[in-house]
């Protein structure tokens, strides 16, 4: 596939010499395609997200996003269209306040300070938190400072990047996110969202992988996947809710 | 709010202090950093016998905390502690230097005690110095005006970290203490034995915190340079103000002002 944003060949990680956490990963992404990657705890989820963003570099194997090969010299260009969404918010956004945070990133990469002011309208409009800008970071709520980070994220990519998201649901109230599903559903970027909530991946990403052992063991269509109850106990997962119910109700 | 909490309550009410938007919150960090600098100095260079030129140095923090609308009861509560300290500096003065430099009626006043309030006002008025500008302008406009100085990227970078782990270390620690009154009720403070593993524990998280903070700064592109935010007044206002508070804190310096005023009224 030529047009592929991420493509991984034969992605192998071992922490200080143990066991391999990530073994044998390959799999392409395409552009605008979201995707979801969920497994039992301690398969490599969130290993494997921090491989993509150059947060561990020790990996064999090769990965080219957007063109360019993930080493070290290159991390600047790739970050620049390759978020990372953190699982706890609050250690990513650092700054006094949401306008501030958000355009950090476009200032950090040589935007003036007009064209980051612009961008950071931009992305904040994308994630419906425009009445939050001069809002502190501080007096934020859990589900609006995951939106915050995102908005972080798209100032500098735009429509056309790569949003990695690690368990983005966690912690957030119903309304929060129902919220964040529909942010996520209107990104135009590929996306990938490694999550232990089945039904926040239902709704969010067309293709899953599986993970256990530090392998794939299924790259497909999510729903057929989320229904398959054999193949996710067997890897340490439970069918999501609404599924059960289903079950439940014949 | 005491404890913990309110140390972190208090280091947000000078990061909203900072973004009023006042006309002294919207001078150019560059310029602010220049004056408090150059004020400093001057401070300092005051001979210790010098009171009542260095009286006239009070000038510069009582019309900056005046127009700047910054709360003088609030300062002298938040710089307790430090002006405590400034206080028991020069304490030992007048018992060490006991020479008489001259006598208001029946006292004596001698070397060390004009030492001691030299010292005093010096450390007093640089302290109020750095607190009005702390008030004024945050700390990512504070580095990026050290870095417009040449002040090596290293050390810049450096203070702008301690200062963010500084607020995370506080709320792991507010965190820890939390958690652990919750599982034992009645006790006052921390017993000794828990110490320890508290303390590792605060700082593993601490770190922990702090390393993904860094993470999350690299990945957004951070290369060591700053970025001041908010909006600020036109350039020529700032240039006017260094112009401005230069002049006037140096005509202060060589000019004995309140000497000068106070032989007029003598006359």
């Amino acid at each position: 596939m030529a047009d592929a944003v991420i493509k991984i060949e034969d992605m192998r990680f071992c922490y200080k010499a143990e066991r391999y956490v990530l073994d044998g990963i390959s799999l392409m992404v395409t552009p605008g395609e979201s995707v979801g990657i969920i497994g039992a705890n301690g398969v490599g989820k969130s290993t494997f997200l921090k491989i993509l963003v150059g947060l561990l570099s020790e990996y064999e194997g090769t990965v080219e996003i957007m063109g360019l090969s993930l080493e070290r010299k290159n991390y600047g260009e790739i970050r620049r269209f390759l978020g990372y969404v953190f699982q706890d918010s609050d250690s990513q956004l650092f700054m006094n306040t949401v306008r501030e945070d958000v355009a950090f990133g476009p200032l950090s990469y040589g935007f003036s300070r007009e064209e980051a002011r612009d961008a950071a309208e931009w992305a904040l409009r994308k994630t419906h938190i425009e009445k939050l800008a001069e809002r502190h970071i501080y007096r934020l709520s859990g589900g609006e400072k995951k939106l915050a980070a995102i908005a972080g994220i798209l100032a500098l990519q735009q429509d056309g990047g790569i949003i990695l998201m690690d368990e983005p649901s966690v912690s957030l109230d119903p309304a929060n996110r129902e919220n964040l599903i529909r942010v996520i559903r209107e990104l135009r970027g590929a996306k990938l969202i490694a999550s232990h909530d089945l039904d926040f991946i239902y709704d969010t990403c067309e293709r899953t992988i599986l993970l256990s052992d530090g392998k794939v063991v299924y790259d497909g269509d999510t729903k057929k996947l989320l229904r398959d109850r054999k193949l996710l106990e067997e890897n340490g997962l439970r069918l999501p809710l609404s599924f059960r119910f289903m079950e439940q109700e014949g | 709010m005491a404890g913990l909490g309110g140390a972190i309550h208090e280091i947000h009410s000078l990061e909203n202090l900072a973004e009023r938007g006042t006309f002294l919150c919207r001078i150019h960090p560059l310029s602010k950093v220049l004056v408090t600098i150059w004020y400093l100095v001057l401070v300092m260079s005051f001979g210790n016998d010098d009171i009542s030129g260095l009286m006239g140095m009070a000038l510069y923090p009582a019309v900056l905390m005046i127009t700047g609308d910054i709360s003088l009861k609030a300062a002298l509560k938040r710089m307790r502690p430090l002006l405590l300290m400034v206080c028991l500096i020069g304490a030992a003065n007048p018992f060490l230097d006991r020479r008489a430099c001259f006598e208001i009626g029946r006292v004596t006043v001698t070397a060390g005690m004009l030492s001691m309030v030299s010292l005093l006002l010096k450390n007093g008025f640089a302290v109020f110095a750095s607190y009005i500008l702390i008030a004024a302008t945050t700390m990512e406009q504070i580095c990026y005006a050290l870095r417009k100085l040449h002040v090596p990227q290293v050390a810049v970078t450096v203070l702008l970290l301690i200062y963010r782990y500084l607020v995370l270390m506080l709320k792991e620690a507010e965190r820890i203490t939390q958690a652990y009154g919750l599982r034992s009720p009645g006790e006052k403070g921390i017993r000794k034995s828990a110490w320890g593993s508290l303390a590792g524990q605060m700082l593993l998280r601490s770190v922990d915190r702090a390393h993904m903070v860094y993470e999350s700064m690299l990945l957004r592109g951070f290369r060591g340079e700053f970025f001041p935010g908010g909006e600020f007044v036109p350039v020529w206002q700032s240039v006017c103000y260094v112009l401005a508070w230069g002049g006037v804190l140096l005509l202060f310096r060589v000019v004995p002002v309140f000497r000068m005023v106070g032989s007029l009224l003598m006359m």
